[in-house]
């Protein structure tokens, strides 16, 4: 494996360009162009403030804000496995045509859909404090929860890109599969509303390690929960490793069977 | 030349080749267990040790494994046994404009395509003018690839790929498309590199080309390799064992994938064997005076018919043939094209018939064979069917020499005061 991280270290500039273009060609062509990657998160923003604290009426003070500070780190999450899960065979023709690091391909997803969270600071930040949540030193442990997070996406990404090339049921069983995920991950609702019995059920779930994380630096103003964000960081870190030795034994026959 | 740069032992290398498509949930549980795929051996057992500074040429029939090695050489393919060295940053003309994005500027893809063939950002940037040169594109640098028109497309590609500074370079087939000035091109890229001491591995079916330019050539036959070393020698015997298996009538064997390498990865049926129905150019005939023949006087009027079988469409193409004559040297080459057809399109399930017809075919006695090809109008290969054809020139008892020149012989009586 360090043999392929030095691999992908060496293309480092083709996986830069392939963020870029991941981030650049998203909105091509659309009035808006990039300003979308902001507009975007804010539309998210309003129609969940509406939904949830107009309808739903949920009781936690500035509930949009407690949700939208999950929501962004779910979706950053969930974007990257839903799009690296197909990124290999959406660049079949450079697959099978130039040798590079096969890795650089669900890579590349992860590190646009990692800038892309960070875009969206630009409006999280700022509406954060317009609701009084006013910046604090906590907030330094951000890039921290980011990075493990970004460790943890690309390990189930890897092993996602990997498995669909030859089982390509894969995309669209996770497809559901990723919307239920959500639904046992405390984004709407904040993990003390889980019944006591189903605790230590939940917590099995690493993705809520993350989330529960971002919501206690930003929203609760607190450090993170050391114990839980430590398991949630040998977790990746576990994960990482076996995905990315998965992803090299099955990468080896990408360029037939794509 | 202790110093070899790419070393193959024992390598093969074998393909799955799906009967179907059964890469979903149901056909995994309906055929669990059963193979619905048969096995395809691309290579078995091949060595063979490349020094630096060479340049070889890897020749062979369709389905005879070249490309498959070219690819596990530049380690786009892993071999199944055996193992692969490569020391030194390898490029391949094989990948020419991969990765580029259509809808980002000329300049932009350079970068891009650059990053994919391993340069870094400050490699391209010292390297830009020089590639926006080459290229001859102007002000066009600026636009969005998708305004290019194919001609310029393949020439940013091209520019960006020379300006890759390997120490290996791979070439498959290239030299097969486009136009005469941009195979010129290639050409004279590959000298530069080989003054430059570069190591080049070429696949072709141009036996001309493996003889001016290659050090060793390999000649691959079923999955192995049949011979290694001089140029000429191995073309000539490479050439001999294919006439003599195109003259025992079982041709289908071997010329059946006589698809060219490009047109081979996007239908992957011309891997199964398949019965002489696949093939677009069913059958190339040379007739004088209405009848098929295979031997024509020279100076004689004669038509060489080329008959298309659509069963699949045909669309958008234009015809080319090549008479080569026995030393392997391309005698003439002509496409419907620049002969006014403007396009050949066939319904599918329908045939055609295209023919060229020459007055008098002046041409120095001895053998000669047509390769044929049907290309795209986008000049992306369709079909390439070699040795499509082979016809004698018998001497006419009235002149000699390397060509029959027409003339006419005249005498004016002078007179004298």
């Amino acid at each position: 494996m360090i043999y392929r991280i030095k691999e992908v270290y060496l293309y480092r500039s083709m996986l830069w360009s392939l963020i870029l273009s991941e981030l650049r060609t998203r909105y091509r062509g659309s009035v808006l162009g990039f300003l979308w990657t902001f507009v975007n998160p804010l539309l998210m923003l309003i129609v969940y403030t509406l939904v949830f604290s107009l309808v739903m009426r949920i009781k936690l003070p500035h509930y949009s804000a407690f949700l939208f500070i999950g929501l962004l780190g779910w979706n950053m999450f969930a974007a990257a496995a839903q799009s690296s899960s197909s990124v290999v065979l959406r660049q079949a023709s450079m697959v099978k045509k130039i040798y590079f690091p096969r890795e650089i391909l669900p890579l590349s997803v992860v590190g646009g859909s990692m800038f892309n969270y960070i875009f969206s600071l630009v409006i999280l930040l700022p509406y954060l404090a317009v609701t009084g949540y006013f910046p604090s030193v906590i907030w330094l442990y951000l890039p921290l929860i980011l990075l493990v997070e970004t460790i943890m996406t690309a390990g189930f990404s890897l092993i996602f890109s990997a498995v669909n090339v030859y089982f390509r049921d894969l995309e669209h069983m996770l497809g559901i599969f990723i919307m239920a995920w959500f639904y046992v991950t405390p984004v709407v609702y904040p993990i003390t509303m889980i019944p006591h019995k189903y605790a230590q059920l939940f917590k099995l779930n690493p993705v809520t390690d993350i989330i529960v994380s971002f919501q206690d630096v930003l929203y609760y103003h607190q450090p993170m929960q050391w114990k839980m964000f430590f398991y949630g960081t040998i977790f990746s870190i576990v994960l990482l490793v076996v995905g990315w030795q998965l992803f090299a034994k099955l990468s080896k026959r990408f360029a037939e069977e794509v | 030349m202790a110093n070899d740069v790419i070393r193959v032992q024992n390598v093969s290398k074998s393909f799955r080749v799906h009967s179907g498509k059964n890469m979903t949930l149901k056909d995994k549980i309906l055929y669990a267990g059963r193979a619905r795929y048969r096995e395809f051996v691309a290579l078995k057992d091949v060595s063979i040790t490349i020094p630096k500074g060479s340049t070889t040429g890897l020749l062979g029939v369709n389905g005879s494994g070249k490309s498959t090695l070219l690819k596990l050489i530049s380690r786009i393919l892993y071999p199944d046994q055996g193992t692969i060295e490569v020391n030194g940053r390898v490029s391949s003309l094989l990948e020419l404009g991969a990765g580029f994005h259509p809808d980002f500027t000329g300049v932009e893809n350079i970068y891009l395509n650059g990053a994919l063939l391993g340069l870094s950002k400050k490699e391209i940037k010292a390297k830009i003018d020089e590639i926006i040169d080459f290229s001859e594109l102007g002000d066009f640098i600026s636009e969005p690839i998708r305004n290019y028109s194919s001609g310029m497309y393949m020439r940013l590609a091209f520019s960006v790929a020379v300006a890759v500074d390997p120490d290996i370079l791979l070439i498959d087939e290239i030299l097969a498309v486009g136009d005469a000035a941009f195979q010129a091109k290639c050409l004279n890229h590959i000298k530069k590199l080989q003054q430059m001491n570069k190591t080049i591995v070429i696949v072709t079916h141009d036996t001309g080309i493996v003889e001016r330019f290659c050090d060793t050539a390999v000649w691959l036959r079923d999955s192995r390799i049949a011979y290694i070393g001089e140029p000429e020698k191995c073309t000539q015997i490479y050439l001999d064992a294919v006439f003599r298996q195109a003259h025992e009538g079982n041709n289908m064997s071997f010329d059946r994938s006589e698809a060219p390498v490009a047109a081979e990865e996007k239908s992957p049926q011309t891997m199964e064997s398949s019965p002489p129905s696949s093939r677009l150019i069913e059958k190339v005939s040379v007739s004088v005076a209405g009848f098929e023949t295979d031997a024509v006087m020279a100076g004689d009027q004669a038509t060489i018919a080329i008959q298309l079988n659509a069963f699949k469409e045909i669309k958008d193409t234009y015809l080319e043939i090549q008479l080569y004559n026995q030393q392997h040297r391309m005698v003439f080459e002509t496409n419907s094209f620049k002969g006014h057809i403007k396009k050949i399109d066939v319904e599918p399930g329908m045939k055609k018939n295209v023919s060229i017809d020459f007055p008098n075919l002046t041409l120095e006695v001895g053998e000669y064979f047509i390769n044929t090809r049907l290309v795209s109008n986008e000049n992306e290969p369709v079909e390439f069917y070699e040795k499509s054809c082979s016809f004698q020139v018998i001497p006419n008892a009235k002149e000699n020499g390397l060509m029959m020149i027409p003339h006419e012989w005249n005498e004016t009586e002078l007179v004298v005061e």
